[in-house]
């Protein structure tokens, strides 16, 4: 499986509740308790991932992250996959 | 009855047995104590406070008593009590009065879990809550005295009230605590600042409180409903400055500042977001009170 074909999705419905200020975004996981404070670029990865109905990929997100005019080409796929790992660590995504 | 009604004598014996029944708010707490310094602390700071009657609902029961032994007498101090138990390791027995109000903060923080309670001086005007939440050292009490000293009812300068479902801050209307160099910016600011004896050498300095204005009291039954949170910092020698702060950062700041956000879980992540929706947030620095106090008031009048 090479990274581009892994899809990420959020937790199930009810597990994460989130609110979207000026680009940035707040989380709280029911499962753990904790509250999360999601920069920009970090936000878009967060939405793109959560309103994609089957999940996002790799490819999907840098797009996100470069429509977003927060990075461009290179830059912005080094930068969703650094994100995205930083969601899985705390549990707020998983690929599959 | 008010605390006022009482004559010293009547004062004194009513917190020996069986206990002075005080209303704040929506709070009634069971006093007792033997120390005249607690008695003329309430009879200065609680004279408009309503008392209920001696054998009414309590929510919290405390006594504030030397403790047994030797410590009656000999380098004396001054033990806290709430149901019974003793919370806090002692204290000298010249800190007995500002030790019942740092218990009293204790008993609403650990145990109104009906609210999500925000460490947090509460004000209103028209209706509207002015949240300020802060660590200490900020500066935050010293700006709650002289904004409630200057047309803003006081809600509280501690404990943030929050009531999740119906979003309003209620009311807890008591002494606001001063320190240090505080003290004299107050008594200075304004000839209606009615403070209390000075106390030297607490964890927190030199203490003095201040008596809460007589209509925070008298509408400690209005709570209010939350429109600016600013997150105030005194900075010495600076200009007032009110800089608008993100919200994400704003909720953030929050969730450090509340007491119970565990307790409530999802309902605290709820009842913040509807706090910081329905709210302005700034960071305000400010050295001088006569710069700061118009901030305020173009906050209120909609500048």
């Amino acid at each position: 499986m090479t990274v581009d074909s892994v899809v990420w999705r959020v937790p199930p419905p009810g597990a994460v509740a989130w609110r979207e200020w000026d680009g940035e975004a707040v989380l709280y996981d029911e499962r753990t308790g904790a509250t999360h404070r999601l920069g920009l670029a970090a936000a878009v990865v967060w939405r793109t991932i959560a309103e994609a109905k089957s999940g996002a990929s790799h490819p999907s997100i840098a797009t996100s992250l470069e429509s977003a005019d927060l990075a461009d080409g290179e830059t912005a796929s080094e930068l969703a996959k650094a994100i995205i790992e930083d969601l899985e660590r705390l549990g707020l995504v998983e690929g599959k | 009855m008010i605390v006022a009604d009482l004559a010293p004598h009547e004062l004194a014996r009513a917190l020996a047995s069986p206990g002075l029944r005080l209303r704040t708010g929506r709070i009634v707490t069971a006093i007792r104590s033997p120390i005249p310094a607690v008695a003329e602390g309430i009879g200065i700071h609680y004279a408009e406070h309503p008392l209920e009657p001696a054998e009414g609902f309590a929510d919290f029961h405390v006594h504030v008593r030397p403790p047994n032994g030797a410590r009656r007498f000999f380098r004396r101090q001054v033990l806290f009590h709430f149901e019974g138990a003793a919370p806090f390791r002692p204290l000298p027995f010249e800190q007995s009065f500002p030790m019942l109000e740092w218990g009293l903060n204790w008993c609403i923080s650990a145990n109104c879990h009906q609210y999500l309670i925000l460490h947090a001086a509460v004000l209103e005007r028209g209706g509207r809550a002015l949240v300020m939440p802060a660590p200490p050292g900020s500066g935050k009490s010293t700006l709650c005295a002289a904004l409630a000293l200057s047309g803003w009812r006081l809600l509280s300068d501690e404990l943030a009230l929050i009531d999740p479902v119906s979003l309003e801050v209620h009311a807890v209307p008591r002494p606001v605590s001063l320190k240090n160099a505080s003290i004299d910016v107050i008594r200075s600011f304004s000839n209606d600042a009615r403070l209390g004896p000075l106390v030297h050498n607490t964890n927190k300095g030199t203490v003095a409180h201040m008596k809460p204005p007589t209509r925070s009291v008298r509408e400690a039954h209005l709570p209010a409903t939350p429109a600016w949170v600013v997150f105030p910092r005194y900075d010495a020698g600076s200009a007032a400055r009110l800089a608008p702060v993100p919200k994400a950062q704003a909720f953030m700041q929050l969730v450090d500042n509340a007491f119970n956000y565990d307790v409530h879980g999802r309902r605290a992540f709820d009842t913040l977001v509807r706090v910081v929706d329905g709210g302005a947030c700034f960071e305000f620095s400010y050295s001088r009170l006569e710069e700061a106090l118009p901030v305020f008031a173009g906050l209120a009048d909609g500048a």
